[in-house]
């Protein structure tokens, strides 16, 4: 790490800097731990635990498992998207900031959680995949029973809570026409293709005044199309992913695309169940009263995108939030770096809120 | 005992009520949020806002 500052003058806060947890931060972040490659981090974040006297391991897959009080699982990922930002304190007129791959998304809410179930005794896991496949927390939902309730980590600082997630529906639509002069009338398979996805936009159009979660949003991420090797056909491929809100679940959603296909076959892939909570429920009551505490107005939030909470609430009947500090904007950023002094809060509230709930 | 914020009329609170807890105004139907405790007091909850990404 290049030293321009020293994490522990950078406060501007008017909280003194929270040392332990800032040193766990800085030595996941400079542990590079992208998809797949989560070892050292997590061989990190395990020693921490050892540290504290905590009972740890690594499972099959590498999550960090740190069992104990299941009134509350404090669990965020271990994994990050590459990118390589150099790690460095930099000061700034509101404090001390962190930069780094990973600092946001999500190792800023994993140290937070990792310090607050130490100091509380509540569960905690550290799964990896996240960013792929949530390989991670699909092991843990089949493995472990559930708790009393789940906090699950991603940045949405230090004073949001987050209540839901849409659920995400992705597939490849694949379709062959036999070739022929450009000049003729029918359809080939790329206007096939097309075809079918403007039918899809149609079934889910909206107004403008539908909130952005409130839709399902249709975005194709690839295509291929053109002649076939032996010059035959046309053939088209389009991965495609619809984005789904509470008001359906992804089964129907695939039932009303599948509906307007005419040629080709779609090969859905990937299902995540949307998910929406109450803001009544204990979980979100203790959050709320832990921001507070620490002097903020709390904020509920929805998120347009998944995480690992839609994976957990598809199998645990149990209450949840997701809650970290960081500035989402700066997920996956070339720039993404988080305040110390937010870090610090968000300690402060995750120890708060934990406890509160260990307490009932 | 206390007060809505949007409507002004009383509220009755069960014994052991918590900062953070949502209640509703029996009056009006405002979501109320009660952030202090000793005296009570209550404000409008907030709002779901919307939110990017993960």
């Amino acid at each position: 790490m290049s030293e321009t500052a020293d994490p522990d003058d950078g406060s501007a806060d008017d909280t003194a800097p929270d040392k332990q947890a800032r040193d766990l931060l800085v030595d996941l972040v400079e542990t590079p731990s992208v998809t797949g490659g989560e070892g050292e981090c997590a061989r990190r974040l395990a020693a921490f635990f050892e540290a504290h006297d905590r009972e740890v391991w690594l499972d099959e897959v590498g999550n960090v498992r740190a069992p104990a009080d299941d009134g509350v699982l404090l669990t965020s990922h271990v994994d990050t998207v590459p990118g390589d930002i150099p790690v460095r304190v930099e000061e700034t007129d509101d404090g001390a900031e962190l930069w780094g791959r990973g600092s946001v998304d999500a190792k800023g809410p994993l140290a937070a959680m990792a310090v607050a179930a130490v100091r509380t005794g509540a569960s905690f896991a550290g799964v990896v995949g996240e960013e792929v496949d949530s390989r991670g927390a699909r092991h843990l939902v089949a493995e472990r029973d559930a708790p009393a309730a789940v906090v699950n980590g991603e940045p949405s600082g230090w004073d949001g809570i987050t209540l839901g997630y849409r659920g995400l529906l992705a597939g490849t639509y694949v379709a062959t026409s036999e070739s022929g002069h450009s000049s003729r009338p029918e359809n080939n398979a790329i206007q096939d293709a097309m075809d079918w996805w403007d039918r899809v936009e149609e079934e889910f159009g909206h107004d403008e005044w539908v909130p952005v979660f409130e839709r399902v949003t249709c975005k194709p991420v690839d295509f291929e199309g053109g002649p076939s090797a032996d010059g035959l056909s046309v053939e088209a491929t389009m991965d495609v992913q619809l984005r789904v809100p509470p008001e359906y679940t992804t089964d129907e959603v695939r039932e009303l695309a599948d509906g307007h296909l005419t040629n080709g076959t779609v090969g859905w892939d990937d299902q995540v169940e949307p998910v929406m909570q109450t803001p009544r429920s204990p979980v979100a009551r203790a959050f709320r009263g832990a921001v507070r505490r620490a002097g903020g107005d709390p904020r509920l939030l929805r998120k347009t995108g998944t995480s690992d909470m839609n994976v957990f609430a598809g199998t645990w009947d149990c209450p949840m939030v997701t809650y970290g500090p960081g500035d989402s904007d700066l997920d996956h950023a070339p720039d993404e770096h988080l305040s110390l002094p937010e870090f610090d809060r968000a300690v402060a509230v995750l120890e708060g809120a934990a406890g509160r709930l260990l307490d009932d | 005992m206390t007060e809505c914020v949007e409507c002004g009329a009383d509220v009755s609170l069960h014994d052991g009520i918590e900062i953070g807890e949502i209640v509703d105004c029996a009056t009006c139907g405002a979501e109320l949020e009660v952030v202090d405790t000793e005296p009570p007091v209550l404000e409008t909850a907030p709002e779901l806002e919307e939110d990017w990404g993960e």
